[in-house]
């Protein structure tokens, strides 16, 4: 029981800190950056968001694991609005202007990207007492995440907290924007880094926003669409270029182009293309085929004599003149010459 | 003429002049998370600019009716969500099986239809008195902020990623909150709102 408490405990510092949805996996912050402007619209935006993940996280876990991924997700969406309407009327009785000036952010949040995640990641994989703790820790930190900017926001921007007036001699109402609120983000994020790191200098938490795949191009369709090398990312050096746009049209125009060469020319190319490492290749798998290369016999050259020899054997033979066969009519090739045509035909 | 200006108009307060994105905040997340997997980047933009201009339009039309204009906006909500549920199924169902699309798509869908920016779209019109023209202006306008912030963040993330002197609390996750804060405030001034320093 005392372990289960410590994971538990554990997990929230987790969920708090290294894990945290916002600071470190960029989820949910249009909620935080838009709408936690003052301390009590950010208690609003907190509860809100914790009783719709926490409900919908022990829902979807308890009734939606056998349903399919795309008819999970909008179900997700009509479980946020049925939260959302007890949750609003309580604090249009309590806090009406509040809830007012939330606009229509307080609405938003049924369809919260936090909710969608962490069901989808965690709650339809796990048992209910993991998923429990997930979206615990992961409400916890999240409502904390919405206080610390609220709290931040009301008192530079409009010098109050909690609707009292600090009597700061300076404000600086730009902090009301989103995009002081995408600031204050950054600057919560690099400090709370700075600590996890202080305690494992190892942990690198800032990469839980994953940007493994930001090199991959969203480009290559259109470049396939216009038949063009735009490359507005300059993402290919001229090593790469031909592994980098495997456009079809491209591929069959040098397949055509091929087709035109004469055979000669085809086996040096191939031979050529054998002795050639590819460019994808380590160093040491190229020497590992040069040397396998090294050890196979050579035919190519072999391959080019006969291919010359049959070459002036065929020009010699074209410059002899024909002997006609007196026997043979001269209609009687006639026959022979319709039934290849019909079979060409049958062939075709 | 008018239509055609009223189009314009709400197509270009909702990209430019009052960047749904940068300024309002609205469908940021994914907005930033596609920057950094800019591969479905043009599936998805098709899907949202087909979700926000039809579900803005069809949400538009339900406001003729006496009982929806009454309603308040937690009623509202729930019509635009159910608006957007049954566009979703019927698309997933083209998708799905006329076009036999790939999962990846499809959850590409899922995240198209249900997020803040696709949702914000019949509110903003809800709130302003949007006709069906307008609608489909910012329906459109939208789709199109939200092109121009994934180009706009992923350029930036590649940067960021190339460059060796951001420092080492900063990096990941912090500075891409900073980028994106500048960003927001590029366009935060196009909105003309004074930041009464």
């Amino acid at each position: 029981m005392r372990e289960r408490t410590k994971a538990f405990f554990r997990q929230l510092g987790r969920g708090i800190g290294s894990k945290n949805p916002v600071l470190f996996e960029a989820i949910g912050m249009a909620p935080v950056v838009a709408m936690a402007v003052s301390l009590k619209s950010a208690i609003i935006l907190a509860v809100v968001s914790c009783a719709e993940l926490i409900g919908i996280e022990l829902f979807a876990c308890l009734a939606l694991k056998k349903l399919k991924s795309y008819f999970r997700v909008p179900l997700y969406a009509v479980l946020g609005v049925l939260i959302n309407i007890p949750v609003f009327m309580l604090f249009e009785k309590f806090a009406p202007n509040e809830t007012q000036n939330a606009g229509i952010f307080l609405p938003l949040l049924a369809v919260n990207s936090l909710i969608v995640l962490h069901c989808e990641r965690f709650a339809v994989k796990n048992t209910l007492s993991a998923t429990a703790a997930d979206a615990v820790s992961a409400g916890a930190g999240y409502a904390l995440v919405c206080l610390l900017v609220g709290v931040l926001r009301e008192i530079f921007g409009s010098g109050t907290l909690y609707s009292f007036d600090l009597g700061l001699p300076v404000q600086l109402p730009g902090f009301l924007y989103p995009f002081g609120g995408l600031v204050l983000l950054g600057f919560l994020s690099a400090g709370v880094q700075a600590l996890v790191r202080r305690q494992n200098p190892e942990a690198q938490p800032g990469r839980a926003f994953d940007t493994r795949e930001i090199a991959e191009s969203h480009v290559d369709s259109l470049r396939s669409l216009l038949h063009t090398d735009f490359d507005p990312y300059e993402e290919k050096t001229p090593d790469d270029a031909p592994q980098e746009t495997p456009a079809r049209r491209k591929k069959t125009s040098e397949r055509a182009k091929q087709e035109k060469k004469p055979k000669r020319e085809r086996t040096a190319k191939r031979a050529n293309r054998a002795e050639s490492p590819a460019p994808d290749t380590t160093a040491s798998e190229r020497a590992l085929r040069r040397a396998q290369a090294a050890a196979q016999p050579d035919y190519t050259a072999e391959f080019d004599e006969i291919l010359s020899e049959l070459d002036a054997y065929r020009e010699r033979y074209a410059a002899q003149p024909q002997p006609q066969s007196a026997d043979e009519p001269d209609g009687a090739n006639a026959e022979p010459e319709a039934d290849t045509e019909e079979k060409g035909g049958d062939e075709a | 003429m008018s239509i055609l200006g009223s189009l314009l108009s709400a197509a270009l307060y909702a990209c430019l002049f009052q960047n749904l994105i940068f300024s309002g905040g609205y469908g940021m997340d994914e907005a930033v998370r596609m920057a950094a997997k800019p591969r479905q980047l043009f599936p998805l933009t098709l899907f949202i600019v087909y979700l926000s201009t039809l579900s803005s339009v069809v949400c538009v039309l339900l406001e003729q009716l006496a009982a929806v204009r009454e309603s308040n906006v937690f009623w509202h909500a729930m019509l635009f969500v159910g608006v957007s549920v049954a566009l979703y199924l019927v698309t997933l169902l083209v998708v799905r099986v006329g076009f036999r699309a790939r999962p990846r798509t499809v959850r590409r869908l899922g995240v198209a239809a249900f997020n803040t920016l696709v949702l914000a779209v019949p509110f903003i019109n809800y709130r302003a008195a949007f006709g069906v023209f307008e609608a489909i202006g910012a329906g459109i306008g939208a789709g199109i902020s939200f092109v121009i912030a994934v180009l706009l963040v992923n350029f930036g993330l590649r940067a960021l990623e190339k460059n060796e002197r951001v420092p080492a609390v900063f990096r990941g996750t912090p500075a891409v909150f900073m980028y994106v804060s500048i960003l927001a405030l590029a366009f935060t001034g196009l909105s003309g709102g004074g930041l009464g320093v």
